[in-house]
């Protein structure tokens, strides 16, 4: 009894010890690496509407409008996290949609730029966990081209389900997961311009 | 017993992938592309080093009985310290590494040699140990990767975090993706593995 006390107080020393450096570690860092991820997000804003002095986060306006139309059969976004307006000179011109559609090893970070006149100005992908030479190759501009010029109207599908967009050989379903998102970008956009969001 | 020796058993008597056999799972599965491999092993092997001396300079405080959860306690924090302070200070790298960090956790070679080395010898003995068995590992993983990577894409060193496309050897449509997915992971593994104890014992039976 007396050696489950001390071997259990042991071990509770180390645990306190380990969780008191770690709680160290976590507050020098902390705000560093939240200005990285800031940082890193104000980029992929950036590159994807391009022309936008400044970002507003205008998640929340968007998300609303579904709950409006309730009654009538709303659309469904469910990739779409958050939704980005980008301005010139308080003048909107374009939309950044941040998207989590579900890849082969996970969810794929990605975020998606469309023009005023709802056409795909950009993509890149912030984080993904997909297999390395294949999956991976989503972040790659060679493929990312592929989706550039699309406008809402037809869905934006891989060509192997009969859409316009040609997958990476051997990862399907990474391939299908990025067209997923930019079809809910391009939905979600021309739905909030319908709606008199912008 | 000396320090070199201790330091070079890793490479190749020792080593930690053909030898010994430990870590199979974050090899098989990031043994994809050199970059993966690097990248990979240098994370492991400072984990394995720091660990390693902790472990060591504690050898005498912890019980045996609650050794292991110590031990995890141990890795765990230092791999959630490096993740932290890397993802801080050096979030270029970090963006590259980062995803195989949560891997090290579950990575055995580390937990192995806290408790076969580690916890029974001196803080420098574990330092040589700590970086000789991760040098082996990043060797074992690099050798592994080039295999896959050129059987399996037809291209050598493609780093895609840093948009680099890589060497083209042949064209990709005569790949054969197989040998980059786990079963083509699999079996060019045990090939190695084979072809080394099959040089092992040969250079054995000349010695004898």
């Amino acid at each position: 009894m007396r050696d489950v006390l001390k071997l259990g107080f042991i071990l509770f020393a180390i645990c306190a010890v380990a969780a008191g450096a770690l709680a160290f570690v976590n507050d020098i860092t902390e705000e560093r690496i939240a200005a990285q991820a800031a940082m890193k997000l104000e980029h992929a804003l950036e590159s994807v509407v391009p022309g936008a002095e400044e970002f507003k986060d205008e998640t929340d306006r968007v998300l609303a409008l579904k709950v409006a139309v309730a009654d009538g059969g709303r659309p469904e976004f469910p990739t779409v996290k958050r939704v980005y307006a980008g301005y010139d000179n308080g003048e909107m011109v374009g939309a950044a949609f941040a998207c989590a559609p579900a890849g082969y090893g996970g969810p794929i970070d990605t975020v998606v730029g469309v023009s005023r006149d709802g056409v795909v100005t950009g993509l890149t992908v912030v984080k993904h966990t997909e297999t390395p030479g294949l999956g991976a190759n989503v972040t790659t501009r060679q493929f990312q081209e592929r989706f550039l010029g699309l406008r809402a109207g037809a869905p934006v599908k891989v060509t192997r389900d009969g859409g316009q967009v040609e997958a990476i050989t051997g990862a399907t379903i990474s391939s299908r997961a990025m067209a997923g998102a930019v079809d809910q970008a391009l939905r979600l956009f021309e739905f909030a311009r319908r709606q008199g969001v912008w | 017993m000396s320090f070199t020796s201790q330091l070079t058993k890793g490479l190749v008597k020792e080593n930690p992938t053909f030898r010994i056999l430990l870590g199979m799972c974050p090899t098989l599965a990031v043994s994809l592309a050199i970059s993966n491999g690097i990248g990979m092993g240098i994370a492991a092997t400072f984990v394995l080093v720091g660990s390693n001396v902790i472990v060591s300079m504690l050898r005498n405080v912890i019980p045996s009985k609650i050794r292991i959860p110590c031990f995890i306690v141990v890795i765990a924090s230092f791999v959630t310290m490096v993740d932290l302070v890397m993802a801080a200070f050096v979030p270029k790298l970090h963006e590259v590494l980062g995803i195989f960090i949560p891997l090290i956790v579950v990575n055995c070679i580390i937990l192995a040699r806290a408790e076969a080395f580690a916890s029974k010898n001196g803080v420098m003995y574990s330092l040589a140990d700590g970086i000789g068995m991760g040098l082996g590992f990043t060797l074992a993983l690099t050798g592994l990767s080039a295999i896959r990577e050129l059987l399996g894409t037809g291209t050598l060193l493609a780093v895609p975090d840093f948009g680099f496309p890589g060497f083209k050897i042949f064209d990709r449509s005569l790949a054969a993706v197989m040998v980059i997915l786990p079963p083509g992971g699999f079996i060019t593994l045990g090939l190695l593995i084979g072809l080394l104890n099959s040089l092992t014992r040969k250079k054995r039976k000349a010695h004898a």
